[in-house]
């Protein structure tokens, strides 16, 4: 009775059992995947793999917030271009001012107020801030760089200059007689006293309440940059200077001689001003220019990272379509099988004798 | 032959195929156990030409049923290893949910480079110190998952260790039963099916060996060799932890005085669910623990603070990431047990538990009160040296513990983000393995049932032969009735 064919009826319907089992554990994952387009267990199926996925996620992270990051450095540059450029302006209207002064026999009326006008705005700028910060502040963002000259109760930079101009000619700059002070001493006292009040540590003692340390940034997962001015660059001291000695020393009341030594001296600077403000701005554009470019990187790297990412986790759906319509057919024959082993016993054809 | 031989001959076969038609009846009754093996009447011929059962044997299939058990035992280890797996795997989820330790770094680094961005909203920093809250989150967390594994391993031996025990009693009964019966020559076919289910269920436990001796007894060695049955059962013990923690090491199996389990020895057993389950909880997960604790270690080194006075004399101290023994930084490329469980967020610079979260552009974390470990000396509010400082750190390549069994250098993202590689490579091996396994343990079912199972065609057709023998025996009997009777009216 025992025989090589032999099989016995519970491994006929156990086979069957366990191989639907299997398929019916199959199905899911294949139903998982075509809904999620990814692998139904990425880890399983990635192993080792799995690190450089995870990897390329941290990666991706990390350049877009640098990304976001640089869009709100960028906002900053743009609002710092915007001020300076205003400033810029005002500086190059001051300059025709002073040219036309240097013409004999014109009111220097005219002069002071454009001198005056462009401190205001030379000031104004200074201050600008987007979102609370201050822009020309350097790291010191949370404090006003600049006062008001001409404010009430006087500016600390406005009290520097009439102490020096006290002590240089015994008189207040508003005092009529300023018209006795003397080319030469005018020249004297503006190259040495005067000049000493908007040097290197008397400027951000006096007049700028900016720190010397600009506002770094990350702009690409290696790049650190700086990426503003501050109100303490000897730009901003030197235009500070020249619009000072128009409309802070009387000039007005001087007599013909010593109004053309001011003239020309502010002239000077201002020239030299206006040279180094658009190498300010052209330092800032550079800037805006790589940050610009590490925007367009990042683009490119989280469009490749997104691919690379895709091809490690995702499926191709036309395979799993494919996989899980053979899936279903198995298990529809596994099915019909059980119902007709379960038919195909001796017992359905043994007569009742 | 004479017709009373014909009729002793008739009821022999009738009282033989009442016999066999019970053991067919037996073997339908089991048509579906597993366990049971066909049973077939040993039927021989009298010297008169009667017939008469001799005895009872079973379709038994020694080389099958050790192949079963083998392949049993060696895909029960996978299994319960492969699950422990899946456990841990809940501590790193997908790849694409923010909830591994290495995803949470990159949120982290993220949140720094945000912060930089605007160093003066303190609203901003906050969110830094929430990322590292949920880092700390995190790794508290897999630490637990991780003591939980290890725990739930340590009571599973212990169930095991119970069962085994409970499994060599009833063997030891049936063995009795097996040696008795066959000395004295009665019916022991149950009793063996008995012991074989005994021995079935034994391999699911522990890896072993069934050796047959004289007279049906059998002595059981586990896969290493080690005595667990002869002639009597030998005590497995095994002394169950209260509370596994990350440095704590659990105890050993023994079995008759010899370690299997829990400790090298050359006597270790390497299949069956106890090899399992004793590799998950001294080996894989203490292995991943100390993973986890290196990044934790990597995190407090990156974030520690340094003495900035122009002649530095403090040392270093714990910034942002602390833990039980802060502020002093754990000594470098050695793992400290445990450390992934007690990192936790510096207080002094968490917003909900009243620290000042720009002293993380600021510095001073360690120590708010004093000026030495503070960078931003002149307090921008713009100040963003610090932060760079973090982001390059988390980047910088550090010295991880070997005994982590990944690489050793590399930056703490590296680091982490090789851990999970570590464990999914794992679960894949393990996940293919364990499913190989299965089907050569399927493989071994179905032929062990083949060969040895009923067929119930089979039965319902001897029944058929049965019955057309008794019929054609009663038959007999009746026309020898009806020849004697006819005799005897003849002569009467």
């Amino acid at each position: 009775m025992i025989s090589s064919s032999f099989i016995s009826s519970a491994s006929i319907t156990d086979e069957t059992r366990r191989s639907m089992a299997r398929l019916q554990s199959q199905l899911v994952d294949a139903q998982k995947e075509l809904s999620t387009g990814r692998h139904a267990d990425v880890g399983v199926t990635l192993g080792a793999t799995t690190g450089v996925s995870v990897s390329m996620r941290q990666d991706m992270d990390q350049i877009q917030a640098i990304q976001n990051s640089n869009n709100l450095v960028l906002n900053r540059l743009t609002a710092s271009q915007d001020a300076l450029s205003t400033i810029s302006s005002s500086t190059s209207t001051f300059l025709s001012a002073l040219i036309t002064g240097q013409t004999a026999g014109t009111s220097q009326d005219t002069l002071v107020q454009a001198a005056t006008a462009s401190m205001q705005t030379l000031q104004d700028q200074l201050n600008a801030s987007l979102d609370g910060q201050y822009l020309f502040a350097g790291i010191n963002s949370d404090v006003q760089p600049m006062d008001d000259y001409f404010g009430s109760p006087p500016s600390a930079g406005q009290q520097a200059v009439t102490n020096a101009f006290v002590v240089k000619f015994g008189i207040t700059p508003d005092d009529p007689a300023v018209a006795n002070i003397s080319p030469s001493d005018m020249q004297d006292f503006l190259d040495n006293e005067f000049a000493n009040l908007f040097s290197g540590s008397n400027w951000s003692g006096t007049w700028s309440a900016a720190s010397d340390k600009p506002v770094s940034n990350r702009i690409s997962r290696t790049e650190v940059v700086n990426t503003s001015v501050t109100a303490n660059d000897s730009t901003f001291s030197n235009l500070t200077e020249a619009l000072t000695m128009v409309a802070g020393l009387g000039l007005a009341n001087m007599s013909s001689g010593t109004q053309q030594v001011i003239i020309a001296k502010a002239r000077e600077l201002t020239a030299n001003v206006t040279g180094s403000l658009t190498q300010v701005q052209s330092a800032l554009g550079v800037t805006q220019q790589r940050i610009s470019d590490s925007n367009d990187q990042i683009d490119t790297q989280v469009d490749f990272l997104t691919k690379s990412i895709d091809n490690l986790e995702q499926i191709d759906p036309a395979a799993v379509t494919t996989q899980l319509s053979q899936i279903s057919t198995a298990l529809q024959a596994a099915y019909s099988l059980t119902n007709q082993l379960n038919n195909l016993s001796i017992l359905n054809y043994l007569s009742n004798s | 032959m004479t017709l009373t031989q014909s009729t002793a001959n008739a009821s022999s076969s009738l009282s033989t195929i009442s016999e066999q038609i019970s053991i067919v009846s037996q073997n339908i009754a089991r048509v579906n156990n597993a366990d049971a093996t066909r049973k077939v009447a040993n039927v021989v011929s009298g010297p008169g030409g009667g017939v008469s059962v001799a005895g009872i044997s079973r379709t038994a299939n020694k080389l099958l049923l050790d192949t079963y058990l083998t392949a049993n035992s060696s895909s029960q280890t996978q299994s319960v290893i492969n699950s422990a797996l899946d456990q841990l795997q809940n501590t790193v989820g997908d790849t694409d949910s923010e909830t591994s330790p290495a995803s949470l770094i990159a949120k982290l680094t993220s949140s720094l480079q945000d912060y930089s961005a605007s160093p003066q909203n303190d609203a901003v920093g906050a969110t830094v110190v929430t990322a590292a809250q949920e880092l700390v989150n995190s790794l508290n967390g897999a630490t637990q998952a991780v003591t939980d594994v290890r725990n739930q391993a340590d009571s599973d031996i212990a169930a095991s260790v119970n069962d085994i025990n409970n499994l060599l009693a009833q063997f030891q009964t049936l063995n009795q039963q097996v040696v008795t019966g066959t000395s004295s020559g009665t019916d022991v076919t149950d009793a063996l099916d008995a012991r074989d289910a005994v021995l079935k269920q034994l391999s699911t436990e522990v890896g072993i060996r069934a050796v047959s001796r004289e007279n049906g007894d059998m002595a059981i060695y586990t896969d290493s060799g080690v005595t667990l049955f002869d002639k009597t059962a030998r005590k497995v013990t095994f002394q169950q932890s209260s509370n596994l923690s990350p440095s704590a090491v659990g105890n050993p199996v023994y079995a008759d005085g010899v370690p299997i389990a829990g400790t090298s020895h050359v006597m270790s057993i390497s299949s069956g669910k106890l090899a399992g389950l004793v590799e998950i909880r001294d080996s894989i997960a203490p292995t991943y623990q100390s993973q986890l604790d290196e990044v934790a270690r990597g995190l407090i080194e990156t974030f520690a603070e340094s003495d900035q006075s122009a002649t530095p004399t403090l040392p270093d101290a714990a910034g942002l990431f602390t833990y039980g023994g802060g502020p002093t930084i754990p000594t470098s490329g050695t793992v400290v047990p445990g450390l992934a469980g007690s990192i936790k967020v510096n207080p002094n610079v968490d917003p909900s538990q009243g620290g000042d979260a720009s002293l993380v552009r600021d510095g001073g974390i360690s120590d708010p009160g004093n000026p030495a470990y503070t960078y931003n000396t002149t307090s921008g509010s713009s100040y963003t040296d610090r932060i760079q400082q973090l982001i390059t750190g988390l980047d910088t390549s550090r010295t991880f513990d070997p005994s982590s069994q990944i690489q050793q250098s590399g930056s703490v993202a590296d680091y982490a983000k090789s851990s999970v590689s570590w464990l999914e490579a794992l679960r894949q091996s393990a996940s293919n393995e364990a499913e190989s396994r299965q089907a050569t343990a399927d493989r071994a079912t179905s032929s062990l049932s083949q060969a040895t199972g009923v067929n119930l065609d089979e039965e319902m057709t001897n029944l058929l032969s049965l019955e057309r023998t008794f019929q054609a025996s009663s038959r007999l009997i009746n026309t020898v009735d009806s020849m004697l009777s006819t005799l005897l009216q003849a002569s009467g």
